[in-house]
């Protein structure tokens, strides 16, 4: 198990966002994870790579554990955050940087490769991601889907053993949201991948198992075709319902 | 109305004696500062003035009849204050030169004094030709100052104030200083380093002066001088006062022409223009990398590291820099010996230095919380997140706010000519007193700043056009 989740909980002040979540992911999984917003959802995955810090349970992931507590600023989690790669919703490119330079930045000055070697690790993940010839293109330059695109080979650029993906389409246009789901779809298989996501089509056709979440809680774990034809609580059925 | 508005505007036109007449009393001007024994408040009782030239002209002013008001007025622009109506008559041991005969009318000689020359105590250097390739220290536009121009070869260092020049010279700042009689006895000789290396280098005299057309007004203050000197009464005042007398000076034929506005002046103005880029760029590059210091101090630094960033800011933001800069030349001195250049980058640096910190702290803070989370998120280490990520995007953001600053502080480092230091407004009115005109002086200097802080403007224009493009805002500079 290349993720392995115990007891998680987490309390936003007086609001209780994780109320004891188990969970476990084989090496390259990919798992999408769907619900009704203010589940828990983006903040479940925001704690597995330490950019939110939970109050109690235990997490290990790419061979790594995490405490509750731990600061999100702590030098303590950089290893782990060299492992584990992380796409945002909006992006957050780094606008000062080209296209490549963005995806140079941590394998340069994180895993200190060469920069030959870098640049051409770096060329072909923005070939692989369909902007091969987009490179020099500042991220003001690029359209919201191809900015989307330049992330995921940020994150891929670190050749992560767990990708963390917080709703990877929600920002962008519907026919945006084709080119950066098939990126996805060609990764699913050979990369480990957590999937915040609304699209319903991607959960069905490109997850191995698809985790509802209900105020908190994990209330669905199995393969896309049985949770959401089958599902096992009244709650799952009707969030299904509402989607379809 | 017209009664009363027509004898007025005759009296204006015509007579400076009916003026002061009509006025029952003459108001006269000198400055206060480093005024005695002229005219200075006095220490047991400062809501009165004494001097031997208050008594003088309480002298005069009995001679003709009238009352007399004492009008406080910078030293270095009595002339023109006077030739703007401000006062009747200049008497502040002003000294009688060609230059200031051609530009306002003067009375009689009423007290005659000898250029000493002050030096540390064993110094070697005792006369003007051996101070040759040396720092002789000076009042700006006198006497003296115009002699030391005469000899090429001495380093000029100017003061507006009489205290200074002596004050540098025990510093080793300089080593000489050339000043009158009376300056020298007060303010130089009764410092235990200093002695008189020369008593008497030259002579020359203080005049009373009075604006052109008041010529009625100068003959009557001419006999009423001649009276009291006849009488004993000005010997009696000089003696109350411990003012030595020295014998009239003999007429100077080698005394220089009037100085023309020619190609020399505007080679020194050019001069005073690269002083003034110089200092202008050398202080803003101390200055932003100490804000980026301070700004960085202030956001991510320890508790204490925070307070004394705070502290440092406020302090220097929120006292004049006059006064930074007076402190770091001569308060600190007895500690500390700055060269004046040095204490000018680095007092209009220090100064710059709290303002670039806010600009650059307003950039940081402008920068969305999502960049430092995606940079954490790829592993970088927040020394890392800072140099790679955060502070490219800042100075980016920061950069017309600091080009701003610097056209600013191209203007403010005029102020630097309070230590010594000869820059461009400076050289301005040097020469405009030398020429007797400020137009001509006046607009070159302008046109040269222009020339300076023109392109600047423009290039902060740019600079702000392209961020805009960029969508992104650009940080408006805090009120300087």
């Amino acid at each position: 198990m290349i993720v392995r989740v115990q007891g998680l909980e987490k309390a936003h002040g007086a609001r209780q966002v994780l109320r004891g979540v188990d969970a476990q992911v084989a090496r390259c999984e990919t798992i999408a994870i769907v619900g009704p917003s203010g589940a828990g959802k983006s903040t479940f995955l925001r704690c597995l790579n330490g950019l939110v810090s939970f109050d109690a349970g235990a997490v290990e992931i790419a061979g790594m554990s995490l405490t509750p507590r731990t600061p999100p600023d702590s030098p303590a989690l950089r290893p782990l955050r060299a492992r584990v790669g992380m796409v945002f919703q909006s992006f957050h490119l780094f606008p000062h940087l080209t296209a490549l330079e963005n995806v140079l930045l941590a394998p340069v000055h994180v895993k200190r490769e060469t920069r030959e070697a870098a640049e051409e690790r770096g060329r072909a993940l923005l070939g692989r991601v369909g902007l091969g010839d987009r490179c020099a293109a500042r991220p003001m330059q690029l359209s919201g889907g191809q900015q989307q695109r330049v992330a995921i080979a940020r994150a891929l650029a670190m050749e992560p053993e767990v990708l963390l993906l917080d709703e990877p389409t929600s920002a962008l246009d519907p026919e945006m949201r084709g080119e950066v789901l098939s990126v996805l779809r060609d990764l699913a298989g050979t990369t480990t991948m957590l999937v915040v996501t609304h699209e319903m089509w991607f959960a069905r056709n490109a997850a191995s198992r698809i985790w509802v979440f209900d105020e908190g809680r994990l209330i669905e774990d199995g393969p896309p075709s049985q949770v959401t034809e089958n599902p096992r609580t009244d709650r799952a059925r009707a969030f299904f319902r509402a989607v379809k | 109305m017209a009664m009363a508005a027509l004898p007025l505007a005759l009296l204006v036109a015509a007579s400076g004696l009916a003026r002061v007449r009509a006025q029952g009393e003459i108001r006269w001007a000198g400055d206060l500062q480093g005024g005695e024994p002229y005219v200075f408040r006095d220490p047991r009782d400062p809501s009165k003035l004494v001097g031997f030239e208050l008594e003088l002209v309480r002298a005069l002013a009995a001679k003709l009849g009238l009352g007399e008001r004492f009008v406080q007025n910078d030293w270095s622009n009595l002339v023109p204050s006077l030739e703007r109506g401000d006062f009747d008559l200049i008497v502040n041991g002003l000294e009688d030169t060609q230059a200031l005969r051609g530009r306002i009318l003067v009375s009689r000689p009423y007290f005659t004094f000898a250029e000493q020359l002050v030096v540390r105590r064993g110094s070697t250097l005792r006369s003007l030709d051996a101070l040759r390739g040396h720092r002789v220290g000076t009042l700006a536009s006198s006497l003296a100052h115009q002699i030391l121009r005469g000899r090429p070869g001495i380093e000029i260092v100017l003061y507006g104030g009489q205290e200074e020049p002596y004050r540098d010279l025990e510093l080793h700042r300089t080593d000489a200083v050339l000043l009158d009689s009376i300056i020298a006895t007060r303010y130089g000789l009764s410092k235990p380093d200093l002695e008189l290396a020369d008593p008497d280098v030259a002579r020359g005299s203080y005049v009373i002066g009075l604006r052109k057309g008041d010529g009625d007004l100068r003959d009557a203050v001419d006999s009423a001088l001649a009276a009291l000197e006849a009488e004993g009464e000005l010997h009696r005042i000089y003696a109350r006062w411990h003012l030595p007398e020295l014998p009239a000076p003999a007429p100077r034929a080698d005394e220089p022409p009037p100085a023309t506005f020619d190609l020399q002046q505007v080679a020194l103005f050019f001069k005073g223009a690269g002083v003034t880029l110089a200092i202008s760029l050398l202080a803003m590059a101390l200055a932003v990398p100490l804000g980026l210091s301070l700004a960085l101090g202030r956001l991510y630094g320890g508790a204490l590291m925070r307070l004394c960033a705070h502290a440092y800011i406020e302090l220097f933001r929120g006292t004049p820099v006059l006064l930074q800069l007076y402190i770091l030349y001569y308060g600190i001195a007895p500690l500390v010996h700055l060269p004046a250049l040095a204490a000018a980058i680095l007092g209009l640096g220090m100064n710059y230095g709290a303002y670039e910190a806010e600009v650059q702290r307003a950039a940081l803070q402008a920068i969305p919380a999502a960049q430092s989370e995606a940079a954490a998120a790829l592993g970088l280490s927040r020394g890392q997140s800072l140099r790679l990520v955060l502070l490219p995007q800042a100075l980016r953001t920061a950069l017309p706010a600091m080009t701003n600053d610097l056209i600013a502080l191209l203007k403010d480092s005029s102020l630097v000519s309070v230590i010594t230091v000869v820059e461009l407004t400076k050289q301005m009115t040097i020469t405009a007193v030398d020429v007797r005109s400020w137009a001509l002086p006046g607009a070159l200097c302008a046109a040269i700043y222009f020339a300076m802080s023109y392109p600047l403007a423009r290039l902060a224009a740019r600079l702000e056009a392209r961020l805009e493009a960029a969508g992104e805002e650009p940080v408006a500079a805090p009120a300087t």
